[in-house]
């Protein structure tokens, strides 16, 4: 179909062009900037080269590897949370359900960097108190992140299950499945592109959070995000720049693969 | 239809069912022989959906008791009913083939892939499907979509077939084959089946027995043909075909038959009524057909105000200087505000006291 373009058209595509520059311009920087000429980073650089990506200490590949690692923890553990919490919310009659909600809702409510000196003191009066060691070890990140990680999840699973006619369930139990085999045959699947992509949100979220790992993180579990602010904080090095662009791409390739695979699932979800 | 000695099917005793403040279905007690087409037929809000949920265990009676096959499963959950339900919008599952829809329920019961691939294949033939155990329910026609959750619902062998308004969702021409086909399978099936449906026509042309409910209770329990014939009461005369219901007072009941008098209307008029004493106020019901237009041995006269010619005859819109409006069916033509008899004879013309 072709129709003349208007005046509204040139609006759309100046709004649209504006947008993708301040998105995309931050980018082409740290890029630029990583393949210059060794030395003190600077912008636009002169001569170009790789060998800031030789020069990445081995450190900040365990710290991606590390980070990688506890992003997939905390979001799969914070899908079954919430999860599970969606569906007490949208499938039973819980007495302060709206009180819980807005509960789970915190997290993500509260500024990050709160919510990390607010764990930091949990976890120092923890050890303090009875002795548990969490602080800077794996599983207190990993509890700082999946309590953050499950508004994001909860959200979009909430938001499926609301919009999901609850007859598929009822179907299912009145052909004689109990409610664990109705949950894993006929709910997680209608619902599974909806946990999925909350995964994915929750795992972004979870790669790159300086803020609630700054007080938690350690050198016995480096994360790279911290490691990254800890070395911008004293010098500017292209190897910095080099390490920002692996996480770029790699994440970048992670979003078009996941968002193709989600768009096809979540129309095909959308027509039942 | 088994003879009433046979242990019934379905037993529904004082059942009600609230939600909050509302109550829902109020003090219902219906018994179901084995094999019975029953419909539940009512208006929207009348708690004839509600009334299948709690037989199928999907909201639970207070008080009330549910028995079923001589097992009072009042409080068991809906997957330990072993009851085969049909939804309004039939909710086959969207991720599952038609093949592991219709297996769903002998899946559950953990029966062999032989014998449930084997069962598939009947129900489709029953239901006038084959081969299509490999498509999806989104690329089904609605009528097809209709027949497989019927196939569903009859696969693992409930002990009843529940049918919540399956016809709802299909336009008027299948809904008239999808009801042939329903009896049809029915028949084959022998399942006992309870059946739940706004549409009087629907409930008269498929059921054995057709209970009217009413803002949560039953009204009558009847054969198509009493129901229509005997209305038990005002609300099902109105509701189940069409009838003129006027407000009327008994003035004679007796050997002679009864007379009634109609509000405003000068003489009292005949009608049949069972054992009520006089002075008592009700409805008069007379259906549309049963009224007769002429001079001779005319009750009362009235205008006629409203003529509509439909093909076998014209539907008449008459009206009395009291404001007592009544319809009739009239083989000839009228011309507007002409003025014209109207008269009944007794047995058409029943007395109801509620």
């Amino acid at each position: 179909m072709k129709r003349r373009s208007s005046s509204f058209d040139l609006v759309i595509f100046a709004i649209v062009a504006t947008t993708l520059v301040f998105l995309l311009a931050p980018l082409v920087v740290v890029v630029m900037n990583s393949i210059g000429r060794a030395g003190i980073a600077s912008f636009p650089p002169r001569e170009l080269t790789f060998e800031s990506y030789y020069a990445i200490p081995s450190r900040w590949l365990t710290a991606l590897v590390d980070s990688v690692w506890l992003g997939i923890a905390a979001a799969g553990l914070a899908a079954a949370l919430a999860t599970s919490a969606a569906l007490a919310l949208s499938r039973t009659r819980l007495r302060h359900g709206g009180i819980a909600l807005v509960l789970l809702r915190t997290p993500l409510q509260a500024p990050s960097l709160v919510v990390g000196i607010a764990f930091l003191q949990l976890y120092v009066w923890l050890s303090a108190s009875s002795g548990v060691p969490l602080r800077g070890s794996f599983v207190g990140l990993l509890l700082a992140h999946t309590v953050v990680s499950i508004p994001s999840v909860l959200a979009v699973v909430l938001a499926r299950l609301n919009a999901m006619d609850s007859q598929y369930e009822e179907a299912a139990y009145g052909l004689g499945a109990g409610p664990v085999r109705t949950f894993f045959r006929v709910t997680l699947p209608l619902i599974g592109p909806a946990v999925l992509s909350g995964v994915y949100f929750a795992f972004l979220l979870s790669l790159d959070n300086v803020p609630l790992s700054l007080f938690l993180a350690s050198s016995s579990f480096p994360l790279l995000p911290i490691e990254l602010f800890t070395s911008a904080s004293f010098d500017l090095t292209r190897t910095l720049y080099a390490v920002a662009t692996i996480v770029c791409v790699l994440t970048t390739v992670l979003t078009t693969v996941a968002f193709r695979r989600l768009t096809a699932t979540l129309v095909t979800a959308a027509q039942v | 239809m088994a003879p009433l000695t046979a242990q019934p099917m379905l037993q529904i005793s004082n059942v009600s069912v609230r939600f909050g403040e509302a109550v829902a279905v109020n003090d219902v007690s219906l018994t179901v022989a084995a094999g019975e087409f029953v419909s539940l037929l009512g208006p929207s809000g009348c708690g004839k959906t509600t009334l299948l949920r709690s037989i199928a265990g999907y909201v639970f009676p207070e008080p009330g008791k549910v028995v079923v096959n001589g097992r009072d499963i009042t409080d068991l959950p809906p997957q330990a009913r072993r009851i085969g339900m049909v939804f309004q919008n039939y909710a086959l599952f969207p991720h599952l083939s038609v093949g592991e829809n219709i297996g769903f329920g002998m899946a559950m019961q953990r029966r062999s892939a032989s014998e449930i691939a084997a069962r598939v294949r009947e129900m489709l033939e029953v239901v006038r499907l084959p081969g299509f155990e490999k498509r999806r329910p989104g690329q089904l026609s609605g009528g097809q979509q209709q027949r497989v959750a019927l196939a569903r619902a009859l696969a693992f062998e409930p002990q009843l077939l529940l049918l919540d308004e399956p016809l709802g969702a299909l336009d008027l021409q299948l809904r008239e084959s999808m009801q042939l086909e329903i009896k049809r399978i029915q028949r084959a099936t022998g399942v006992t089946t309870i059946f739940v449906t706004h549409d009087q026509g629907e409930a008269l042309a498929m059921s054995d027995r057709v209970a009217v409910l009413n803002a949560g209770r039953i009204e009558q329990v009847d054969e198509p043909r009493r129901l229509y014939a005997d209305p038990a009461t005002a609300f099902v005369a109105d509701f189940v075909g069409r009838s003129n219901v006027m407000a009327a007072e008994l003035v004679a009941n007796g050997n002679e038959g009864a007379e009634v008098r109609l509000a405003n209307v000068d003489r009292a008029v005949p009608a049949r009524c069972s054992t009520i004493g006089p002075g008592q106020r009700g409805w008069l019901s007379v259906r549309p057909e049963h009224v007769h237009l002429g001079a001779e041995g005319a009750f009362f006269e009235a205008a006629v105000e409203g003529a509509l010619f439909l093909g076998t005859h014209s539907l008449v819109t008459l009206r009395h200087g009291s404001g007592l409006r009544l319809n009739a069916h009239s083989t000839r033509s009228w011309r507007l505000g002409e003025t014209v008899g109207v008269r009944w004879s007794a047995e058409n013309a029943k007395f109801l006291d509620s």
